[in-house]
């Protein structure tokens, strides 16, 4: 466990180093947030106050949130293993007496983990503090915790599997931006899961995505029972195992296959 | 302790590649119908290595030399034939296999590009599982080769090819591996820091008894660093044996080349025959049109001496420019297949 420890802390470090990256990314994060604040207060205008059961500031937490949650666990595996695969870098990772599939996987969470600090709990901050959306300090800020690296362990291997399959395809950015499009559509990142069709909204309860979203915003803001609570965290470990079972059958079968370019 | 540590039978490593068509309609009509080809980029070679020998590969741009480490090195699975290093099949135990051997590639830098060059060493440290005495001793063991503390603590990305080269090199030892698989380390390198790295590496085979295959483009790592060669065309092995004998056969070859750009082509064409003429020998000195004006012979300087062409050559024509350099590994490679290494 040290040796892929001292890979996270090494990771963290490197990602300290795209400063710019982070001005930009914070600067990003305020604009969707004002964006959002001012696109779903003209949605609200004149509707009496709720809509599909949800409030204004619900409504708006929920987008907010969702997007914070997304520039946390976005961090473009896809496109590292992509083009480490194509460019034969990969040679380098498979040099080193470890899992690669692990490997990646904690090479990843130093990059989560540098989000989480610097640009998650800032953010996380801002829409309680200053745009006043109600958070308890309660244990629904551990569910919360939980729940949010369990989102980033399915999304790293939703990543993971994308990577290895779209090294082989000329656009891996185009699959990369594609995927995410469908992904935060579909798990209510975008438009809160209240205001899809009624019949299109028990499709989406079954679908994988919604945990990686729904659940978190929806321990954040602490709206569900305790048992509730725990029920929606069982139901994530449940997508993390099916999710880390087909990135371990993807990775089995991409070992043999790989060409590893360039020398 | 088995005395060779690599055995290699029949290894051979097939690539399917996409032949793609050309233009917008090739483009088209491969994503209907595509015409794949086979390159054999190692054809059944077999050789064993003795351990703490130093090994080098050599051959022509494409020969087949990285496949062969990538193979060694459990990065690819084999299409055909089997290699074992030191007791493990490399590939099928890549993980347990590689804890006991670095790898340099010329070309990729394993040191992690944002951070002091210490970070790296740190974290292979604890990836490794090296334990201090042997980190420290290691270490010092470079630090008194190359003075190497002054880089500790500047970003790789900050370091010049050299220095990264030495450090690359440096990360690959760490944890005192049987055997060192060295791809193209001295490719960039200025004459002095090949002089450091050729010393490094010598140094590591005598001390630690590290096995060491390197391969290379540049004739003076061979000479100066590897007993025994091994020459590989086309994915297959043309020559395996002391680096002593292979200079006899090739050490007294020269090219000369000479531009010859104010002659008719004609002219150019019946040299070959005069020189055949006026220089009876075994081996007729072979000539040949560059195409853009320049002649290159090859001769055997045992057989005839060198001075005598060139003055041949800059009475009977016109003669521009003149170079004279060894033996070039393509004509060693044309030369072997007619049996001059038999
Ligand atoms: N991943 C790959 N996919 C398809 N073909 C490959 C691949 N890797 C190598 N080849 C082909 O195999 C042959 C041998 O390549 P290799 O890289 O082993 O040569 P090399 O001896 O290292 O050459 P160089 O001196 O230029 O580095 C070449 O024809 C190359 O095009
Ligand atoms: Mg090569």
């Amino acid at each position: 466990m040290r040796r892929y420890a001292a890979i996270v802390r090494n990771m963290f470090l490197e990602s300290l180093n795209f400063r710019a990256d982070f001005i930009f990314m914070v600067l990003g994060n305020l604009v969707g947030v004002f964006l959002a604040y001012y696109l779903w207060r003209a949605v609200y205008a004149g509707s009496g106050g709720t809509l599909h059961g949800l409030g204004f500031l619900q409504a708006f937490a929920y987008v907010a949130v969702s997007g914070c949650i997304f520039t946390m666990i976005e961090t473009w595996a896809e496109w590292d293993l992509a083009m480490s695969i194509s460019r034969g870098d990969i040679v380098l990772r498979l040099h080193l007496p470890l899992d690669l599939h692990l490997t990646t996987l904690v090479e990843s969470l130093g990059i989560f983990l540098t989000r989480l600090v610097f640009t998650g709990v800032p953010f996380l901050l801002l829409i309680i503090f200053a745009f006043g959306v109600p958070v308890a300090a309660g244990i629904n800020l551990i569910f919360f915790t939980v729940s949010l690296f369990f989102s980033f362990l399915i999304s790293f291997n939703i990543d993971f599997i994308v990577g290895v399959t779209a090294f082989s395809f000329e656009s891996v950015l185009g699959l990369k931006l594609i995927k995410d499009a469908v992904i935060l559509f579909l798990s209510g990142a975008v438009i809160p899961l209240a205001f899809f069709p009624e019949a299109l909204r028990p499709v989406l309860m079954v679908l994988p995505f919604q945990a990686m979203y729904y659940t978190p915003v929806n321990l954040l803001l602490g709206e569900k029972s305790i048992p509730e609570s725990v029920l929606m965290l069982l139901i994530q470990a449940g997508w993390i195992a099916a999710f880390m079972t087909a990135g371990r059958l993807f990775h089995r079968k991409i070992l043999g296959k790989l060409t590893v370019s360039g020398g | 302790m088995n005395k060779k540590i690599i055995e290699a039978t029949g290894l051979t490593r097939h690539f399917r590649v996409l032949e793609r068509r050309e233009g917008l309609s090739g483009a088209f009509k491969d994503l209907f119908s595509r015409n794949y080809r086979t390159v054999k980029a190692v054809d059944g070679v077999s050789f064993s290595v003795d351990r703490g020998e130093i090994l080098g590969l050599i051959g022509p741009n494409g020969a087949g030399k990285s496949t062969t480490i990538k193979l060694l090195t459990g990065v690819l699975k084999p299409t055909a034939g089997g290699v074992t290093v030191d007791g493990f099949v490399p590939f099928s135990d890549r993980r347990r296999y590689v804890a006991n051997i670095g790898v340099v590639l010329g070309q990729r830098s394993q040191l992690w590009w944002n951070l002091p060059v210490i970070e790296s060493f740190k974290v292979l440290k604890e990836i490794y599982r090296v334990p201090d005495a042997v980190y420290e001793r290691n270490l010092k063991l470079f630090n008194d080769l190359v003075d190497l503390k002054r880089h500790y603590h500047t970003p790789v990305r900050k370091l010049s090819l050299g220095q990264k080269s030495i450090c690359d090199i440096a990360a690959s030892f760490l944890h005192d591996p049987a055997l060192i698989f060295l791809d193209e380390p001295t490719i960039g390198l200025d004459v002095s820091v090949k002089k450091n790295v050729r010393k490094i590496i010598r140094t590591l085979n005598r001390e630690l008894g590290t096995t060491i295959i390197i391969t290379t483009h540049d004739t003076g790592d061979i000479g100066n660093l590897c007993p025994r060669l091994i020459l590989i065309d086309k994915g297959t092995i043309v020559y395996d044996g002391p680096t002593a004998r292979f200079n006899k056969a090739f050490g007294s070859f020269r090219t000369l080349h000479l531009d010859m750009s104010d002659m008719g082509e004609d002219e150019r064409g019946a040299l070959e025959g005069r020189l055949a003429g006026c220089f009876p020998c075994r081996e007729k000195i072979s000539v040949r049109e560059e195409g853009d004006g320049w002649v290159t012979l090859t001769l055997n300087q045992d057989e005839v001496p060198l001075l005598d062409v060139l003055n041949h050559c800059l009475k009977t024509c016109r003669v521009k420019d003149v170079k004279i350099e060894d033996i070039s590994l393509e004509e060693v490679i044309i030369k072997s297949y007619e049996g001059a290494l038999a």
